[in-house]
């Protein structure tokens, strides 16, 4: 059965609903809601992002959920990023963030972890300046506190 | 940036330019280059108008700038910090704004070190406690010390000192300053190292125990203690613990109870020799296990020298269902048991009773490693032993499990002794084409290093590999013919050009079909199994090796490295000494007569002449998606300068283009650099490098060592290797424990 998303600036999305309950907040709205046709309304995603996360929901339909109870794995890499998930991020910076906003929001946690690693990748082996400027962040530290982090972080160590 | 409509725009954009980098030092970079003519188009700022002012406004800002990303949530950032290396989050993302320094703060690991020192040192620890996440406490132990010195500290005054410690930091706080849930220090704490000697482990944690709850990794090693440990109060104090790690000494006993009451830890589970009607083992094959009301949600589990019995090891399976890594090493040779002199440790653990609960209970486990000594005379030579058929008969004895080998990883540890073994040779050769994961856990005996090298010959998936001990000789790594196929770095290179890559290394888009295609040859099982004489492990990622030789023979391992391992990440090297920069060669005592009197205008010289050791760590540079480097070394020879790093310098293209303009010119008439003191620069043999910079991905460079004639002080070191290179840490730690095994 299809299921229809509405977003922010109103544009309609028919999708089937294996590919809408990726994310589970859809899910959860369907659940609690139970069948129906009216459309379900998504206001804090525009269409050109959630024209995106379809297009990933999609691709994916088909994958096992994860099991994945445990955040904090020690061993998770950035580096290990499919072929087809790399291209799929390769947007510009806003777009980017809006993808992981919107996985964020939508609760679809696959698409969140290869955002997430997507820009850790990014942020790797760029100075803090460089940061700034990729992702157009204003440096809102005072000497004081640049000096302060510098000396509290001498202190913390590697294994 | 974008496109300039006209020249107010492309000014202010500018402007905007030299605000987002007003970070950078203009003044000194200007200045380095001062026998070069610069006329900045933009005067250099006034220092006091950064100071005091608050930071540019965006809002103020000209309408071109690009519009700020909306920012991302705090759970979200913190989930992207927790996959960058710590010394990326240090150095770079928690220096980036007030929201992500915030962020950084849940996820940088900060260390609290406790250690046997005066009031003043306690009373500043327990200031910094509050932003402690891990505490490494050295009871009786202090790594800047020798042990001379720790030896002579009275026992009784430091667990007087440590108690009054634990007394302040489970001290209940005032609520609101604290996270939800969290009512004292401790709780703040994710991780605590447990160094101990001559203490007994029940008086140092039990004060803690109580209040453990939100810990998630605890490690524990004690020295010298004769003694035993209750693993189930532990799991039951920490319900959140993911790590648990005991180490105890090669010398002695820590042998790992059940809880107090347990009564069997030093019964053997397979008597020896084994009952005649009892062949296969103490507890009977088939004998139920016990079951347990609780189950812990640990995913790791290491004991590294200690003594623990099947029952014990039968009940953590029972009861963490999470589990992922088991492993529990007992390399002691045959000795006896403290407490019955008739029974000789290690007792052999019924394996294959072991696989069946793993099977059945643990279905998240990748690593499972029971390593017990395997004396080659006792178990393989003599025939008349029925431990020997009972050996046949079970799984293997350097814990390799079969079924693991469906999975796309594959995780063995393996001791020296069992890599000799013919049995060894019969039954793992067969599945080295699929390891992933390799640990070699032993190698005291330098002939056996060769065999290392020999095993990555057969291991064409091994991502991760490990062997601390194992001394390797370098010089008889073989070279692989130089084939088409590897380019050097100036054909990728070239290549990477042409094809528009941009971001990615070009050895990892070059390599990574060959990479890949390689590894998958080898998993369908296409591969010659051919005793080749080169390394196999083409998409190795890590490495931590010992080794042997010296400072000429790490160069080489890293052009085998280059060669034979393109994509590794992480590397880790023991060894002897390094020899990096300047040192003073003395005459040989023979001819100091002859030098003295030849130069006898200048006796201030008496024939010591600097000299400079050649730059071997420049032979890293191939490696490309180098991310980090640790040397362990026991002596770092010569006086190190930032000049020895020089070929890591990163240009700086975030400046404005006048900056960019004058770096050009700058390049063309390279800054002059005081000879006398660096002595020879070494010239840059590659002149084609128009690749931004080298080891783009790297984020730390540490050397742990022993001993340096720069007496510990390498603080203007780091300050000049953080000039040549923004964002990468460098570090240079004086260790006093040999194996680094901190």
């Amino acid at each position: 059965m299809p299921v229809t998303l509405t977003s922010l600036d109103d544009v309609k999305f028919t999708v089937d609903k294996d590919v809408a309950e990726r994310s589970i907040l859809i899910k959860n709205m369907i659940e609690d809601v139970g069948e129906s046709d009216s459309p379900i309304p998504l206001p804090n995603v525009s269409s050109a992002v959630l024209k995106k996360v379809i297009e990933y929901c999609e691709h994916h339909r088909n994958d096992p959920v994860q099991v994945q109870d445990e955040t904090d794995d020690p061993r998770k890499r950035s580096n290990d990023i499919e072929e087809w998930d790399m291209k799929f991020m390769a947007v510009d910076q806003e777009m980017l963030f809006e993808i992981i906003l919107a996985a964020n929001y939508l609760d679809i946690k696959p698409l969140l972890d290869v955002g997430c690693k997507t820009v850790a990748n990014i942020i790797k082996g760029k100075t803090p300046e460089e940061i700034r400027k990729t992702f157009n962040i204003v440096n809102d530290f005072t000497p004081e506190e640049e000096a302060q982090i510098k000396k509290e972080n001498e202190w913390a160590e590697d294994r | 940036m974008a496109e300039h409509i006209s020249h107010e725009d492309y000014d202010s954009d500018m402007e905007l330019d030299l605000d987002l980098y007003a970070d950078f030092d203009y003044d000194a970079f200007v200045s380095k280059f001062s026998d070069v003519d610069i006329k900045p188009r933009y005067t250099k700022r006034e220092p006091q108008s950064r100071s005091n002012q608050p930071p540019p406004n965006p809002p103020a800002a000209p309408k071109k700038q690009r519009t700020p990303l909306r920012p991302l949530p705090d759970e979200v950032l913190s989930a992207i910090f927790s996959l960058l290396p710590q010394a990326t989050l240090r150095t770079c993302a928690s220096l980036v704004c007030r929201d992500w320094a915030r962020v950084c703060q849940f996820v940088v690991r900060r260390v609290g070190v406790w250690k046997t020192m005066g009031e003043d040192g306690h009373q500043e620890l327990l200031t910094q406690m509050p932003k402690v996440n891990t505490l490494i406490c050295w009871i009786l132990q202090d790594p800047e010390l020798q042990p001379e010195y720790w030896k002579s500290i009275d026992p009784n005054n430091t667990l007087k000192m440590w108690n009054k410690f634990v007394r302040a930091i489970t001290k209940p706080l005032p609520s609101k300053a604290l996270m939800k849930g969290t009512d004292c220090l401790v709780h703040h704490i994710k991780e605590i190292v447990i160094h101990g000697d001559y203490i007994s482990y029940k008086r140092i944690i039990s004060p803690l125990l109580p209040h453990l709850q939100y810990l998630r990794n605890l490690r524990l090693d004690f020295q010298r203690d004769n003694s035993s440990l209750d693993l189930f109060p532990i799991l039951n104090c920490c319900l959140n613990l993911k790590e648990l790690t005991v180490k105890g000494a090669i010398n002695r006993f820590l042998i790992i109870r059940a809880d107090s009451n347990d009564q069997e830890l030093t019964c053997a589970d397979v008597p020896e020799p084994p009952p005649k009607e009892e062949l296969e083992s103490y507890i009977h094959a088939n004998q139920p296990t016990t079951t347990y009301s609780q189950q812990y949600g640990i995913l790791c589990i290491v004991f590294h020298e200690v003594v623990i019995s099947q029952r014990t090891l039968e009940r953590i399976l029972v009861t963490c269902p999470l589990l992922r890594t088991l492993k529990a090493t007992e390399m002691k040779k045959y000795r006896p048991v403290p407490s019955q002199p008739g029974l000789l440790r290690p007792v052999h653990l019924d394996r294959g009773r072991i696989t069946r609960l793993v099977r059945e209970y643990c279905p998240c486990m990748e690593w499972l490693a029971l390593l017990q000594s395997l004396d080659p005379n006792q178990v393989w030579n003599t025939t008349d032993r029925p431990i020997k058929e009972s050996y046949n008969s079970q799984p293997l004895p350097p814990a390799v499990y079969e079924w693991f080998i469906a999975k796309e990883t594959c995780h063995l540890s393996v001791s020296m002794e069992a890599i000799r073994t013919r049995y060894f040779c019969k039954r793992v050769h067969s599945i080295l084409d699929h390891i992933t994961v390799l640990e070699i856990t032993d190698a005291l005996v330098h002939q056996e290093a060769g065999v290392v090298g020999q095993l990555l010959c057969l291991t064409p998936c091994l991502e991760h590999f490990r062997a601390t001990r194992a001394r390797l000789y370098v010089t008889d790594l073989r070279f692989k013919h130089w084939l088409p196929s590897y380019k050097t770095n100036r054909e990728r290179r070239i290549e990477a050009k042409e094809r528009g890559w941009k971001d990615l290394s070009p050895v990892l888009q070059a390599s990574r079909r060959s990479i890949m295609d390689h590894v998958q040859r080898a998993r369908e099982g296409k591969m010659a199994r051919n005793w080749s004489y080169y390394w196999q492990c083409l998409n190795l990622q890590s490495l931590d090796l010992g080794i042997y030789g010296e400072t000429p023979d790490i160069s080489r391992l890293f052009t085998y490295l280059w060669l034979h391992c393109p994509v590794l990440r992480n590397l880790c090297i023991r060894c002897e000494s390094v020899q990096m920069g300047q040192h003073i060669e003395y005459p040989e005592p023979g001819s100091h007569g002859n030098t003295a009197s030849t130069n006898s205008n200048d006796l201030a010289v008496v024939g010591a002449s600097p000299k400079r050791f050649p730059n071997h760590l420049r032979d890293l540079r191939g490696l490309e998606l180098l991310e980090t480097v640790k040397i362990y070394t026991e002596s770092i020879q010569g006086i190190v300068a930032g000049a020895d790093f020089e070929f890591l310098r990163r240009p700086l293209d975030m400046r404005s283009q006048d900056q960019r303009q004058c770096e050009q010119r700058a390049a063309k008439h390279p800054p002059k650099v005081n000879k006398e003191v660096i002595g020879t620069i070494y010239e840059d043999d590659e002149g084609d490098d128009n690749i931004a910079v080298v080891l783009p991905f790297l984020t730390s460079i540490v050397f742990v060592y022993r001993s340096s004639p720069m007496k510990g002080d390498y603080r203007d070191v780091v300050d000049a290797l953080e000039e040549i290179r923004p964002g990468v840490e460098f570090r240079f730690m004086e260790q006093f424990s040999s194996d680094g095994s901190l």
